[in-house]
């Protein structure tokens, strides 16, 4: 007798016996990011994996990138619409010190916070990390390396999503061109 | 007792609750998805399996069981 727990269809099964690849994904000039500023690409085409279509984009104040996976290994939420801010460090009692202004990421959904410069929740004592890419910028062009499968067919296509900045200025009447 | 245990790289979205329950068998893979740490599983895993099998939100994990005794 043969059984079978959540067997996965013969399609998704060939998709996945397929070969993974590393593609460099150009995702823009790097000075049309402002540090501070969690920007969102989502990418399409070329056998990008599903879970790699969402790709935040940090700049840091002090000239470090980031790009982190859109999802939250809390309940898998859009981590990347949430804000970049610090958190309060561990410290003595009865004293409160602020720090690590500007990498701190934090989940609209359960307001987890996580690292961006580790990827480690600092909420929960578990392996929960936020998946993290290669990133770097050469000629002034911000690159992402992200895993693809299956042979490499056309380009990668590039479109910036609304993130918590834009949906902020666009609220108070600004022309959302502007921040584009 | 045969069992066949795969991710599909295609669903994974590294969710990371299957390294939470069986740490000893997945870990996340460099490309960030999961990734099998064994080839082999015996009648004593499959409780565990079956619980990393439960709590994948995407389903991902598939574990196929196997009795010696199939003819087919």
């Amino acid at each position: 007798m043969t059984r079978f727990v959540n067997t996965e269809d013969e399609q998704e099964q060939r998709q996945d016996d397929d070969e993974e690849r590393v593609v460099s994904v150009v995702l823009g000039s790097a000075d049309q990011f402002e540090p501070g500023r969690l920007r969102i690409a989502a990418l399409t085409g070329d056998g990008i994996m599903p879970a790699d279509r969402e790709i935040g984009v940090l700049l840091t104040a002090d000239g470090r990138w980031h790009a982190v996976r859109n999802l939250c290994p809390h309940r898998g939420g859009a981590v990347c619409r949430g804000r970049i801010r610090g958190t309060m460090l561990p410290t003595a009692p009865g004293t409160l010190e602020y720090g690590l202004d500007g990498k701190i990421l934090v989940c609209p959904w359960h307001q987890h916070e996580f690292d961006v410069e580790s990827g480690e929740c600092l909420f929960i004592d578990d392996q929960a990390r936020l998946v993290k890419y290669p990133v770097e910028v050469a000629d002034g062009e911000v690159r992402v390396q992200v895993t693809a499968i299956g042979p490499a067919v056309g380009g990668v296509d590039v479109v910036w999503l609304p993130d918590r900045a834009r949906a902020a200025l666009v609220a108070q009447g600004a022309e959302a061109a502007a921040y584009e | 007792m045969q069992i066949t245990v795969a991710v599909n790289r295609y669903r994974c979205k590294a969710m990371q609750k299957c390294v939470r329950v069986m740490p000893d068998a997945f870990e996340m893979g460099a490309a960030g998805y999961s990734k099998l740490l064994r080839d082999s599983f015996g009648e004593q895993d499959l409780p565990l399996l079956r619980k990393a099998v439960a709590s994948c939100p995407s389903r991902a994990i598939s574990v196929q069981v196997e009795d010696e005794d199939d003819e087919t």
